[in-house]
């Protein structure tokens, strides 16, 4: 917490309402019940007995017992009957804990989804005044609840350093791999959560999306420690394809013009008609016609040639599909 | 007097008076603002008012005497300043504590837990310590986060260039925020564009350098009945309402046999070979083509028949592809 003016106000305008409400208390009792380092509240005390009614004379002062508090750490004060309510939630307080408690609600199931739930209606209510509407939203991605317990699993491996055994599906290649790998640590990058791991059948670092994860086992085995795996650098982005791979334009018509925010690209120019060309390292040729078939027909090849080719008769082939010719 | 007392003698004041109280009255009975030029006492009042009222005390302004409204002052009124009785049961305690560990932001985790604190005040329980329940992260990583947070809680114009999805130059935005949305990790502004004199939703990470607050807080009120969620509703996929069926070779198409309803295997289909149906749900037609096109001859849509048209006639406006 910081140690501006009015947060040290803040804090006291739940001090006080607290020991007015329970009588004397220990001071680590204090700062356990409202979350604050002891010695915060010490100090904080010391700024309450020059406050109270106006005309700051010594009756109208609140007392604070300074015996009480050096010699036994017991908090005890007097004199301060017009606050024995705590303040209202700000509307930063109370957008920012009815949505960390709905973001919860979205991964919580059971019992926690229950008590998630009547908690969150009475606290509503309490912040609810005609002003606070919140001021911050959170819309989960989807499947949140899974993400959750397979992160929480995941965790748990990189911390016991156990081996996991993975399956994972590789878009590129329409397939279900299975592999053991090393778990080293979960990324985060763009709203998508990875773990990054030693992958023992292709001996080599990887990132595993999670929502490319079909079925991670914690195994008993211990991992392998890779001590010699740079850090990520999260910066830059995380898939950043080799300089060796070959370079493909593609012009981008509207529909498709997403491509060129979500992938890495070389380069960007402008076209006539809101069209876009984009510049791409292409690692596998696979991948690419599969990104231009879900795209059909919006985004077409402008080069290099064989990569146009491939595109225009795997179209061919799926329409084909549709007319019953083919096989 | 230090300004922690100055504020809270400031706000006893407001408090324990029976009626508004005028800024002047205010001056001379506070001794530091007493003892201020006329300017550094406006300066000093102004902000002191604006950091009670940020720490959620309600200030209001009223006339000193009902019947005459030429004269106004300041008041707290005691009702409206204290929260209300609160009586959690004791597992409702027990996951409030939880809230703590859901925001990645130290403005967000701070005000949470300044929450928590006030009401332990008011004689909650809560329990910071649960472990036992993974709780979901929300992180914040743009930088312009805070100027737009504080800016839609005092309600102050901010100024930023934008870079529009694709377009070659970012242009000059003037918005009244009216708050900040996550959708699947990443975050916007909602708000109304001055300019376009409309609500607009911007994408954090788009903005260019830094985005600048301009002229003083309660510029602006926030539209009645305004709904984050319903705004930015837009962001997230709608409810998958729709039902299709697409046809597979086996072993193929992953991805849509992992949300399928139902798979069907050995059935009829182009060509002798058996085929997989699959039968999904769907929010958009469009989208639900666009992932049957990806598997290329592997797979294709059966029904509806508004999709399996669309599926014909986009391959068929492919480049070089002969329909």
């Amino acid at each position: 917490m910081s140690s501006g003016a009015k947060e040290q106000v803040g804090r006291l305008l739940a001090l006080v309402p607290l020991i007015r409400r329970e009588g004397d208390m220990r001071v680590d009792t204090a700062a356990e019940r409202l979350g604050v380092p002891a010695q915060q509240l010490v100090d904080d005390l010391r700024v309450l007995i020059y406050c109270g009614w106006p005309g700051w004379l010594p009756g109208d002062l609140i007392e604070v017992d300074l015996d009480a508090l050096d010699g036994e750490s017991v908090i005890r004060i007097h004199n301060a009957d017009y606050l024995s309510a705590p303040l209202r939630l700000s509307a930063a307080e109370a957008s920012a804990i009815t949505v960390a408690l709905r973001t919860l609600r979205e991964s919580a199931d059971g019992d926690t989804l229950d008590s998630l739930d009547r908690a969150l209606a009475k606290i509503e209510a309490v912040a609810e005044d005609g002003r606070t509407t919140p001021r911050v939203d959170v819309h989960l991605p989807a499947k949140q609840r899974e993400t959750t317990a397979l992160k929480a699993r995941l965790a748990g491996a990189v911390a016991e350093r156990r081996q996991v055994a993975l399956t994972y599906y590789v878009p590129a290649r329409d397939e279900h791999t299975e592999r053991t790998v090393d778990p080293i640590e979960l990324v985060e990058s763009q709203g998508m959560a990875y773990l990054q791991a030693w992958c023992h059948t292709a001996d080599n670092r990887r990132l595993f999306r999670f929502d490319r994860i079909v079925a991670a086992e914690v195994l008993d085995a211990p991992a392998d420690p890779h001590p010699d795996v740079a850090p990520l650098d999260l910066a830059e982005g995380l898939f950043r394809p080799a300089e060796d791979c070959p370079e493909v334009t593609l012009r981008l018509a509207p529909q498709a013009r997403w491509v060129a925010e979500y992938y890495p690209v070389e380069s960007v120019k402008e076209r006539r008609g809101d069209k876009l060309d984009v510049v791409m390292r292409v690692a596998d040729p696979r991948w690419l016609n599969r990104l231009l078939l879900r795209l059909a027909p919006y985004a077409e090849v402008v080069g290099p040639r064989e990569y146009a080719d491939a595109f225009t008769a795997a179209a061919q082939d799926a329409l084909s599909l549709y007319r019953g010719d083919g096989a | 007097m230090t300004k922690s007392e100055r504020l809270l003698n400031l706000l006893i004041l407001l408090l324990v008076q029976r009626h508004p109280i005028t800024k002047a009255k205010i001056r001379a009975t506070v001794p530091p603002y007493k003892e201020a030029s006329d300017e550094a006492f406006d300066r000093m009042f102004e902000r002191d008012k604006d950091e009670l009222r940020a720490l959620g005390v309600p200030v209001e302004l009223a006339a000193v005497d009902k019947f005459f409204d030429d004269e106004t002052g300041y008041r707290v009124n005691p009702d409206s300043f204290a929260l209300p009785g609160i009586n959690l049961t004791a597992d409702e305690a027990a996951v409030i504590g939880l809230a703590t560990r859901v925001w990645q932001h130290a403005g967000l985790a701070a005000a949470t837990s300044d929450a928590l604190a006030k009401l332990s005040a008011a004689g909650v329980e809560v329990d910071r310590s649960r472990l036992d329940i993974a709780a979901p992260v929300v992180a914040v990583s743009d930088a312009n986060f805070d100027i737009f947070w504080q800016s839609s809680l005092d309600r102050t114009r901010v100024t930023f260039d934008y870079q529009r999805s694709g377009s070659p130059a970012p242009a000059t935005r003037r918005l009244e925020p009216w708050g900040v949305v996550s959708s699947s990790g990443r975050w916007y502004v909602v708000g109304r564009d001055v300019d376009r004199g409309e609500p607009r939703l911007f994408r954090l990470s788009r903005i260019q350098g830094s985005a600048k607050r301009t002229g003083r807080g309660d510029a602006f009120e926030v539209p009645e009945g305004v709904n984050l969620r319903e705004l930015t509703a837009s962001l997230t996929p709608g409810p998958a309402t729709e039902t299709g069926t697409v046809l597979a070779r086996p072993d193929t198409a992953h991805a849509l046999r992992r949300n399928a309803v139902q798979v069907e295997a050995g059935v009829d289909g182009p060509g002798d070979t058996p085929w997989d149906r699959i039968t999904v749900t769907f929010a958009s037609t469009h989208g639900f083509v666009d992932e049957v096109l990806a598997f290329g001859s592997d797979a294709l849509v059966e029904s509806p028949p508004e999709a399996r048209e669309l599926a014909v006639s986009r391959l068929g406006k492919v480049k070089g592809v002969r329909s």
